[in-house]
């Protein structure tokens, strides 16, 4: 009996680990993942899931950000901004956690449109910006 | 006469003096406090508005006001604060325009007074430098605390019930609670996250040492200090101020001048600024040998100094300045009666800080040659708005 060659499947990739380098880009990026796993969370396709704005607005001096999405204790998405403006953060559930960390020449700004805790907007006078929100 | 210029003098100084106390109640919006710079620095170049009353002992008086155009520009419209348009002005805010009553002994008007000055080189506006944001990015101890906060917050999302420690954590930051007023459960999470990385090691050893750390305050002296130091670069004017007869709207003295100021001890670890301060001057008067009022008399003037300002220890905002210069004085005109070519001063100013932005610099000049003594007292309040301003922002 003649044996038929027969493809094998290939087998399924695992989920990529992206590098723990979370260095950014002065402009808005969206970085990897630090220490991310297969079996970390994903927001794709989650029914609750929300895209949300950080806005940042720099008067009397200029400023910069860094906003980092955090759920369940990983970094799911990182973004950088060096002028007044908005990141967009496209997946965002409940309990998740927006870090947000910069500087400020004159005074910044901070407002999420969504329930937080602490609530938005919150202002910052000249220095650093060292904050953090909980969506609810 | 004499009588309402005083009071509207006296008045003018008391009204705008208000805003300075008031904004302590009724935080500005917007504009930012500069009152770290030292006097010496705003009188070279102001970022908003300054009033000075001058030679208050001397026969002839002056009451100044100096302004920068896009202070003006800001009050009208408040979206020029904004970074993205507030990069575009940067010439209209190294402008300085002046305006002056003179005044004699007796308060009446004594002439009219108004100049400009031009900023060529302004290292020390840290509101528009990139490279100072950078230097800030880049101290080792802010890095520490943005790494601290992106980890605690990091453990605080992996949490069953994240908003008691994210309020608790809240008013960490904000600096409303001390590391030590924190419950213990966040202590020992906020140890345990700082232990957990090289980023943050150093800063977790900090908060053991000290219970009582404040980490708004540790990012305010981080910052403080940065900008202290880049207060201290370079700053060099140049300008022209006039000045008109009491009884005729024409120039009896125009001064071209320049000035220069660099702080000599950048990043040194010690707790007062030392500056060097020098400006020079051709100034150009009426010859009164002549009948016809001119400005034949040319006078060139040379002061080098140096500006010590001595700070307070926490705030590092300078409360005492003192100033030692030598001037020397070339008369390139036809001299008068007993009138020397060259002359030599040694001149010593004294500010003294009495409030939060009012100065009050006490000038004497000394003549080596014939052994005479002057002295004059100065009011100067830097301001960064016009009465009700702050609040309308």
């Amino acid at each position: 009996m003649a044996k038929t060659s027969k493809k094998a499947k290939p087998k399924p990739k695992p989920r990529s680990i992206p590098s723990t380098n979370t260095k950014t880009n002065t402009k808005t990026m969206t970085s990897s993942s630090q220490g991310l796993t297969a079996g970390s969370p994903d927001a794709e396709d989650a029914p609750h899931s929300q895209s949300i704005d950080v806005s940042f607005t720099f008067t009397s001096g200029i400023g910069q950000a860094t906003a980092v999405l955090f759920r369940k204790g990983v970094l799911i998405n990182m973004q950088s901004i060096s002028k007044s403006g908005n990141v967009n953060f496209s997946e965002v559930q409940s309990g998740d956690v927006i870090s947000v960390n910069g500087i400020c020449a004159g005074k910044a700004n901070v407002v999420i449109n969504t329930p937080t805790t602490p609530a938005t907007p919150e202002q910052f006078n000249s220095g650093l910006i060292i904050s953090g929100y909980l969506i609810n | 006469m004499t009588g309402k210029i005083s009071v509207l003098t006296v008045g003018l100084l008391v009204c705008l003096s208000v805003p300075v106390v008031a904004q302590k109640k009724v935080a500005n919006p917007v504009l930012t406090a500069d009152s770290l710079a030292t006097g010496n620095y705003k009188d070279v170049l102001n970022s908003f508005f300054q009033l000075a009353f001058e030679r208050m002992t001397s026969p002839t008086k002056e009451l100044k006001f100096t302004g920068t155009p896009f202070a003006v520009m800001a009050k009208l419209d408040t979206a020029l604060l904004v970074d993205t348009l507030y990069t575009r002005y940067r010439t209209l805010r190294n402008i300085n325009y002046t305006f002056a009553l003179r005044l004699d002994t007796s308060f009446k008007f004594d002439g009219f007074a108004s100049g400009i000055k031009y900023a060529i080189i302004n290292k020390r506006d840290e509101t528009v430098s990139r490279a100072f944001l950078e230097l800030v990015k880049n101290n080792a101890k802010a890095k520490q605390l943005f790494a601290l906060n992106d980890l605690i917050l990091a453990k605080i999302s992996a949490m069953a019930n994240p908003a008691p420690a994210m309020l608790e954590y809240t008013d960490f930051r904000r600096g409303i609670k001390n590391f030590n007023a924190l419950s213990q459960p966040l202590r020992d999470t906020i140890l345990a996250v700082a232990a957990s990385s090289d980023a943050t090691r150093g800063l977790g050893e900090a908060l053991k040492r000290n219970s009582n750390f404040n980490l708004a305050e540790t990012a305010d002296s981080i910052y403080n200090d940065l900008r202290t130091n880049f207060n201290k670069n370079l700053l060099w004017t140049v300008g022209v101020t006039d000045t008109t007869y009491r009884n005729q709207f024409v120039f009896s003295n125009i001064v071209i001048h320049t000035e220069l100021l660099k702080g000599l001890n950048k990043f040194a670890e010690t707790k007062n600024d030392v500056e060097l301060n020098i400006r020079s001057a051709l100034q150009l008067t009426d010859d009164t040998l002549q009948l016809k009022r001119d400005l034949k008399r040319a006078i060139f003037s040379f002061e080098p100094g140096i500006n010590v300002a001595i700070k307070t220890k926490h705030t590092q905002k300078s409360w005492l300045e003192i100033k030692f210069s030598g001037a020397y004085y070339y008369n390139f005109s036809e001299l008068y009666a007993n009138e020397e070519r060259n002359r030599l001063f040694f001149n010593s100013t004294i500010r003294v800080r009495i409030m939060n932005n009012i100065w009050v610099p006490f000038e004497i000049k000394y003549d080596p040659k014939n052994g005479n003594l002057f002295g004059f007292i100065n009011v100067r309040a830097n301001f960064k708005a016009l009465h009700g301003a702050a609040k309308q922002l």
